[in-house]
């Protein structure tokens, strides 16, 4: 998924036009993690006119919550096809060491908690545990009419992510959320990142990623 | 892993403050040597008695005249290093510290204990804990101040509580639990409960391992240690207690999720340990686990002679992924050939109230002999005509002269049954595990179904996956050096904001 960081609405839409439309205009900051609630996704912008002006939108919400300074920009990006939105994670716990979550319920996890654990570095049986253990997983079998969705990719992308905080130790906290899950044999995209690191002195945040898988 | 035949297995053991009298620590620790007639000689070590209960007591350590094997240690905390010393000068090769007063959680003095034993070659199980116990004929030793001495057998319990432990070897009595060893590991400092499970898993008279847990050492280790294990051995453990994760503030989805089990839910899930909600769950599903075999499928069925247990019994199954699975039409016109008319021959086979001890031992013969049982729960609930006794007996008969008992699982409930009737002798004997109502069989059953499956999957595999994780370290590293910077994961690794 291509994406890019624009400081300016002049920024964001000249890349809606390089990427081409649609586009996602999204909120970067490194202070707030939900940008659904301050008004700071933009989806399915048609227009480079559009993209610039949800740049504007994004601004005067958090001007409105007297929030204008915790926008460090937005980020740019292409939109991802129609999939099954799940979410996986990690977090650090201090005796356990790297804790991945995998679950569903998009915005409304939190509420739902339809998840399941595993400790890392996880194998391929985890994931089968993981992803057999959340009721929503039945979506991925296709669900009113969808087509079965791309449960190897999904599988392939919670054992990267295991890897990977198993080769960076200094990742403290990610949230690749959603991942969607696309149609069998198209892959899985994590649409929205986050990452945040353990620094040599104080943790950052780093916002506003996407992946693909 | 750890040599622990000092501690299982000593040839001598000396009780460093064995009390004359009984009712106090040292006093009942030093009885119970004796009581429970342990194989090789005690000696009581007393600086201010020269006879406990009627033996020879030695001023310290280094006036035993023999070689000591094993220390329990009573003394009070302040003296406790000091006799730590002269038990490595003695020789002695493993100590139980009972004393507590170390902090409790891993202070100064208790660091300078364990430098010590360490230093001076010894094992230490505890401080702060109540004792070992090992039921192997050729040892006997009761080195605790346990008031039961609990039947022989092939389960082996690691309590990190020690008051409770003792209490639960009442219990394992009560249900007719035979205990291999049973060790309270107090705070922990040498002897963990990790190096027990592998000394467990290496000895042959364990077949059962069974965890009283409030905290984990070392959970990574414990993951690969129980990984490895539990496809031989069941692992069944209670966890009490919080991890520490909940209680950090989140600044992330998966953090705000991460409860304060979680981290525990997944270490179990991941090995396979079969984590029981209760202590009473522990002792059902080890009566299962010490007495029959692992299920090979979900698939069971269910003679019962009242209606009602009958139709619990289905629901508690089913509602925990059991299938109460449809009979052969052979099976059925074998029950019908001495059931009566108004008997359901369906599964849960309902014998009616008129059902006899002699149904019962034809039904079960029947029911082990389709191939889609794999499983057996006997449901009787004592009518006026029919005793207890007599369905025990029938049942155990039939068990033992069908061939095909041998790969099920059978389980009996007669209901309202607890503590040793009888009847409950007759199905103890015949290793049939029973449960006084049908929930808690269903439950044990369908626990020791779901590690059946998670035996029979291949090893797993971490596959490591070709990555540019130099790109990724430069990103990571980018990341902390400037303000704010954004980048990807993909399919090839990490690839950073353009």
């Amino acid at each position: 998924m291509p994406a890019a960081s624009a400081k300016t609405a002049d920024d964001a839409a000249r890349l809606a036009k390089q990427f081409g439309v649609p586009v996602a205009v999204k909120l970067e900051s490194r202070t707030l993690t939900h940008k659904t609630e301050v008004g700071g996704v933009k989806l399915n912008l048609k227009d480079d006119a559009a993209a610039q002006q949800a740049f504007y939108d994004i601004q005067n919400a958090l001007k409105t919550l007297g929030k204008e300074q915790e926008m460090d920009g937005v980020v740019v990006q292409e939109m991802a096809p129609a999939g099954v939105e799940t979410i996986v994670g990690v977090s650090l716990d201090p005796a356990f060491g790297h804790l991945l979550v995998y679950g569903l319920g998009g915005v409304a996890v939190e509420i739902l908690k339809d998840v399941a654990w595993g400790i890392a570095p996880i194998a391929d049986l985890d994931t089968d545990r993981m992803i057999g253990s959340v009721k929503g997983s039945k979506m991925l079998a296709g669900f009113r009419g969808a087509p079965p969705a791309d449960v190897p990719a999904l599988k392939d992308l919670m054992l990267r992510v295991s890897q990977l905080v198993c080769d960076f130790p200094e990742i403290e906290e990610m949230d690749l959320n959603p991942v969607r899950v696309l149609p069998v044999g198209k892959g899985a995209i994590a649409v929205d990142a986050r990452i945040k690191l353990a620094g040599p002195k104080k943790p950052q945040s780093v916002a506003g990623a996407a992946a693909a898988c | 892993m750890l040599d622990l035949n000092a501690l299982f297995a000593p040839r001598s053991i000396a009780v460093i403050g064995a009390g004359r009298e009984r009712g106090s620590v040292g006093g009942e620790i030093f009885h119970n040597l004796l009581t429970h007639a342990f194989t090789g000689p005690v000696y009581p070590v007393n600086a201010k008695a020269k006879t406990v209960q009627s033996v020879r007591a030695y001023p310290s350590i280094k006036d035993v005249p023999d070689e000591v094997d094993l220390a329990v240690i009573v003394v009070p905390r302040d003296f406790v290093q000091g006799v730590v010393e002269d038990c490595g000068r003695k020789g002695v090769k493993a100590l139980i510290v009972i004393s507590a007063g170390f902090g409790e959680t891993g202070g100064a003095l208790q660091a300078k204990l364990l430098a010590t034993v360490r230093k001076l070659g010894m094992r230490m199980v505890g401080p702060n804990c109540l004792g070992v116990l090992t039921t192997d004929p050729a040892v006997r030793m009761d080195a605790s101040f346990a008031p039961t001495w609990p039947p022989q057998g092939r389960v082996s319990f690691s309590s990190q509580s020690g008051a409770l432990g003792l209490a639960i070897l009442d219990y394992a009595k009560e249900l007719g639990i035979g205990v291999r060893n049973f060790v309270s590991v107090g705070n922990k400092a040498d002897v963990s409960g990790n190096d027990l499970i592998e000394w467990w898993e290496a000895d042959p008279e364990t077949d059962v391992i069974l965890l009283y847990l409030e905290s984990f050492g070392n959970p990574q280790k414990f993951i690969n240690l129980a990984r490895r294990i539990a496809k031989e051995k069941p692992i069944v453990a209670v966890k009490s207690g919080r991890t520490a994760a909940g209680s950090r503030a989140a600044s992330s989805h998966t953090g705000a999720l991460a409860g304060e089990d979680s981290a525990v839910d997944a270490l179990f899930a991941q090995t396979s340990v079969i984590r029981t909600d209760t202590i009473e769950e522990l002792f059902d599903m080890s009566m299962l686990l010490a007495n029959q075999p692992v299920p090979a499928s979900n698939r069971l069925a269910i003679v019962t002679n009242a209606g009602g247990p009958g139709i619990m019994a289905t629901d508690a199954c089913e509602s925990r992924g059991l299938v109460v699975t449809p009979l052969s039409e052979a099976t059925m016109d074998k029950l019908r050939g001495f059931l009566p008319s108004e008997a359901s021959v369906k599964n849960p086979v309902d014998m009616i109230v008129s059902a006899s001890a002699e149904s019962y031992g034809k039904a079960v013969r029947v029911l082990l002999e389709d191939p889609q049982v794999n499983s057996l729960l006997v449901i009787f609930v004592p009518p006026i005509i029919t005793e207890a006794p007599a369905v025990a007996a029938a049942v155990r008969e039939a068990l033992a002269t069908t061939p095909a008992a041998k790969e099920k699982t059978i389980l009996a409930c007669f209901l309202g049954t607890r503590g040793v009737p009888e009847s409950l002798v007759t199905l103890q004997a015949g290793k049939v595990p029973s449960y006084a109502f049908p929930e808690a069989a269903a439950i044990a059953l369908s626990r020791a179904v779901d590690y059946g499956k998670w035996k029979r999957l291949p090893e797993p595999v971490f596959p490591q996956f070709r990555v540019e994780k130099d790109r990724a370290a430069k990103a990571i590293s980018g990341a902390r050096d400037k303000a704010i910077s954004s980048f990807w994961l993909d399919a090839s690794g990490v690839r950073e904001d353009g």
